[in-house]
Parts: structure tokens; C-alpha cells; sequence
């Protein structure tokens, strides 16, 4: 018997809303079904189960909000019996739910508290002269201005009568931003940056595209994907995670992929197991995980598993990036625009296809040897395109 | 078929792929992948509903 949680989606994420089940007590679940659907700052995500089993009891409602770790549901591990006792304990272990109902409750409540008459509560607190006569005129009142404050100055009026920010910012802004604040306080970068003649890969991928349909067509955010894949089997290191002071290195090679979600705010969910595709492979998963990205059907293990980051600007894009590292990852890869510009080789400078190709390390997994000897094989791969096929 | 049905259709693959663009900011003169923020992934998709149904060859 086990006891199934709400996972956490990201070093970000303290709760989720369980939208819908997808089981019903009495199902048999295999390790990697989808049990139930869950909305958080990243959308609407899809949640695995990791064994094999029944469910024994949903112990959660649907559209109950709950923290990380809350118990969700009791799974019967195959051949075992029903344990009296250990039923039990599950429902003792029910945590304190948030219901999304007595939620709303709430603010009621806490109105009540505020209309406590004002005289009286005026009479507690100090207030300031220029304090008073600009509450006067702005129409504020004193008692609902900077609760448990004692005395309340010029200042305080002001901040009460300026506009109030229309909308909070969105909840994947705060996510965002603390991964970003969290990274930035933690990881030492260090940044590499390498300018890579896509000339033949261009004209190797026009090659292969013009002997197929437009549906079997291969765009250059594929291959360069494959291409980073690739050179990561070469350089390792920059493939994984820091933990507890030290470097673990991913075999799994799970690429997340920064999509910019179009009214506000990215995800980068994992192209998972990008090591096995050919290219054709790598363009059909990041053709699926673009549209569930944005249509919000991601699953939980696509956002929580990416082992290295690649950012992408596209062909309207800014010349490079230099990319904020998305702990506990080491590395991010950055793709600038592709553009014409002056080539040299050997004694001739001619006109080719440019591409800024960057890396952003954890120095403390490491050392921009490491980064150079990565931005070197991926240059060399994108020499040969056809072994990436 | 007349250029207004081509349009039409057109703008209609440009909503399928991009649901959050209003028809109004689908301006006729103007770079649609760079006002619209049509990605290059988008784009691919567009062509490819267009060629299946206008049987037009892209190349």
C-alpha cells in the first residue's frame, strides 16, 4: 500500500489545483498512466502515476487546491491485500485541505473584522497631522490604512491613494521569477560564446526537404536541437544536475526547450529521452510538445525531468542570448538568429549563413574548458549534418 | 476561386494555429510572422494546412 502525493512541478511550485481524476476507486494503474489532471502556473498538467497497482480510495475532491506532498490517493501495490490498519492510517493522514469554496469564504470574514468603529480604533493610533488632513481630502480611511501599524504618516495616505496595480501579475510571472531570482542568487555562470557557419547544414536540410511532402519537412530548430543532443553525448558533463555539492550527470539526455507562450511568460518542457531519436524522431516530439505546450497538455515528468536547457530565438530574434541556468540544471544552451554575415576561410571572405551559438555553466559543476570543448563539437557536428539524420 | 476566398482561408489557417490573434490584428500589409509573432514552427503549420487545402505545392 502507498500513498500517492501531489509531486512537485518545479522548484517553484508550492500547490496545485487538482482539476479532475482519471481513475475512479477500483482502477488498475500501470506505472506511467495518467491518473489525474492538475492546474498550476504552468497550465493544465497531466500527473503519472510510478507503480503499478489499484487505486485503493481518492482521498482528495476534484478542484481541491493542495500544497506539495498532500496525500491524494491510496494505490494497492499488485498481490497485496487490503490492511485494515494501514487504511486507516491513510485517513488520518488526510491533510488540511484548501477547499476551493471556503476559499472564496474568506475575504467575508475578514471584512466582518475591519468595520469595527472607526473612532475607536482611531484613538489607539498616532497619527500624524499632514497624515490626517490628506486622509481627510482623499476620502481614506484611517483605520483601514497599514493594519497593526501604530502611527500612520504623510506617506502612508499616499501609498493608500495611489493607484492600485489593476492586475497582479500573472501567477507564472511569480513562478518565473523566483526560479530566475533563485538561480541568479545560487549559480555561478560563466558564458561561452562560438559563431557557427550554418551555410552546409542549411543547404543539406533544403536538400532533404525538397524531396518531401510539406508535412515530412524538417525545420533548423530540429537539427540544431539533434545537434546539441549529439555533441552533449560527446561532453557530458554539462547534461544533468548539482546536488548536494556535486555534479550528477544524466544518461537520460532530456532537453528542455524554452516556448514562449504567446500573451505571456515561457515554459521549458523536456523533449524526454532526446538521445534516442533520429531527426525525424526529434522533429515530431518538439512538433507535439510545441502544441500541448500551448494548449496546456503537458505531462508532470515533461516539466521536471530536463537535464539541460536550449533556448531558441528564431529567426526574428535578437543576435545571441545568454541564458539564465534553470536550477538544479548546469548548463543552457542559447541559439541566436541565424544571419548573413562576412565569413572568412582560409584567404577569402565571402557571405554566409552565421549562427551565435552560446553557453551558460554552473562554474560549480564546470569550468569554461568544459563549455568550449561543448561549443566546439556542436560546430563540428553542424559541419557534417548528414550524421545527423 | 478569388482572392477574397484565398484570404479567407488563409486567415482562417492563421487562427487555427494561433487561436489567441483576433482577426483584427491580422493587418494585410504588414510581415504577419513578425506582427503576429508567428514562430518558425507556426508558420510550418500554416503552409501545411494550406497546401492540403488549396493543393497549392510550397516550396
Amino acid at each position: 500500500m502507498s500513498t500517492f502525493v501531489m509531486p512537485s512541478l518545479g522548484a517553484d511550485m508550492e500547490s496545485a489545483v487538482l482539476m479532475e481524476w482519471k481513475v475512479k476507486e477500483g482502477d488498475s494503474v500501470s506505472k506511467g498512466d495518467i491518473i489525474a489532471e492538475v492546474e498550476t502556473s504552468k497550465g493544465v498538467i497531466e500527473i503519472e502515476v510510478f507503480e503499478d497497482g489499484v487505486i485503493e480510495k481518492l482521498l482528495v475532491k476534484e478542484e481541491t487546491e493542495c500544497a506539495v506532498g498532500t496525500p491524494l490517493a491510496v494505490i494497492r501495490g499488485k498481490g497485496q491485500e487490503i490492511g485494515e490498519e494501514e487504511s486507516k492510517e491513510s485517513k488520518i493522514a488526510q491533510p488540511p485541505q484548501k477547499d476551493l469554496e471556503s476559499e472564496k469564504k474568506e475575504p467575508k470574514e475578514k471584512q466582518t473584522v475591519q468595520e469595527t468603529p472607526e473612532a475607536e480604533s482611531e484613538q489607539r493610533m498616532k497619527i500624524s497631522p499632514a497624515a490626517r488632513k490628506k486622509a481627510k481630502e482623499a476620502g481614506v480611511k484611517l483605520s483601514e490604512v497599514q493594519g497593526g501599524k501604530k502611527e500612520i504618516h504623510l506617506r502612508d495616505i499616499k501609498s493608500e491613494t495611489a493607484p492600485k496595480k489593476s492586475e497582479r501579475s500573472s501567477s507564472m510571472r511569480q513562478a518565473i521569477a523566483k526560479a530566475m531570482s533563485l538561480s541568479n542568487a545560487q549559480i555561478p555562470h560563466y558564458y561561452l560564446s562560438s559563431s557557427i557557419n550554418m551555410s552546409p547544414a542549411l543547404k543539406w536540410l533544403e536538400e532533404v526537404n525538397r524531396n518531401r511532402a510539406i508535412q515530412e519537412r524538417i525545420l533548423p530548430a530540429a537539427l540544431l536541437i539533434q545537434a546539441v543532443v549529439h555533441a552533449l553525448k560527446e561532453v557530458p558533463e554539462l547534461n544533468g544536475f548539482w546536488r548536494d555539492d556535486a555534479l550528477e550527470i544524466s544518461k537520460e539526455i532530456n532537453p528542455g526547450i524554452a516556448i514562449a507562450l504567446r500573451k505571456e511568460g515561457l515554459i521549458t518542457p523536456a523533449i524526454l529521452n532526446a538521445h534516442e531519436f533520429n531527426l525525424d524522431g526529434m522533429m515530431k516530439s518538439l512538433g507535439s510538445l510545441i502544441e500541448r505546450t500551448r494548449s496546456g497538455k503537458l505531462r508532470n515528468s515533461e516539466i521536471t525531468e530536463q537535464t539541460i536547457t536550449i533556448t531558441n530565438l528564431g529567426d526574428l530574434g535578437a543576435e545571441s542570448v545568454f541564458g539564465v541556468i534553470y536550477p538544479p540544471q548546469v548548463a543552457l544552451v542559447g541559439f541566436g538568429r541565424i544571419m548573413d554575415a562576412p565569413w572568412a576561410e582560409g584567404d577569402t571572405l565571402s557571405v554566409r549563413k552565421v549562427l551565435q551559438a552560446t553557453i551558460a555553466g554552473d562554474h560549480r559543476a564546470t569550468d569554461g574548458r568544459i563549455g568550449g570543448k561543448f561549443l566546439d563539437k556542436l560546430n563540428q557536428i553542424l559541419q557534417t549534418p548528414q550524421e545527423l539524420l | 476561386m478569388n482572392t477574397d476566398e484565398i484570404k479567407k482561408i488563409i486567415i482562417e489557417q492563421i487562427l487555427e494555429v494561433a487561436p489567441e490573434i483576433s482577426e483584427d490584428e491580422i493587418d494585410d500589409n504588414k510581415n504577419i510572422q513578425r506582427s503576429l509573432e508567428l514562430d518558425s514552427f507556426d508558420f510550418l503549420k500554416i503552409l501545411t494546412a494550406l497546401n492540403e487545402k488549396l493543393g497549392v505545392e510550397v516550396p
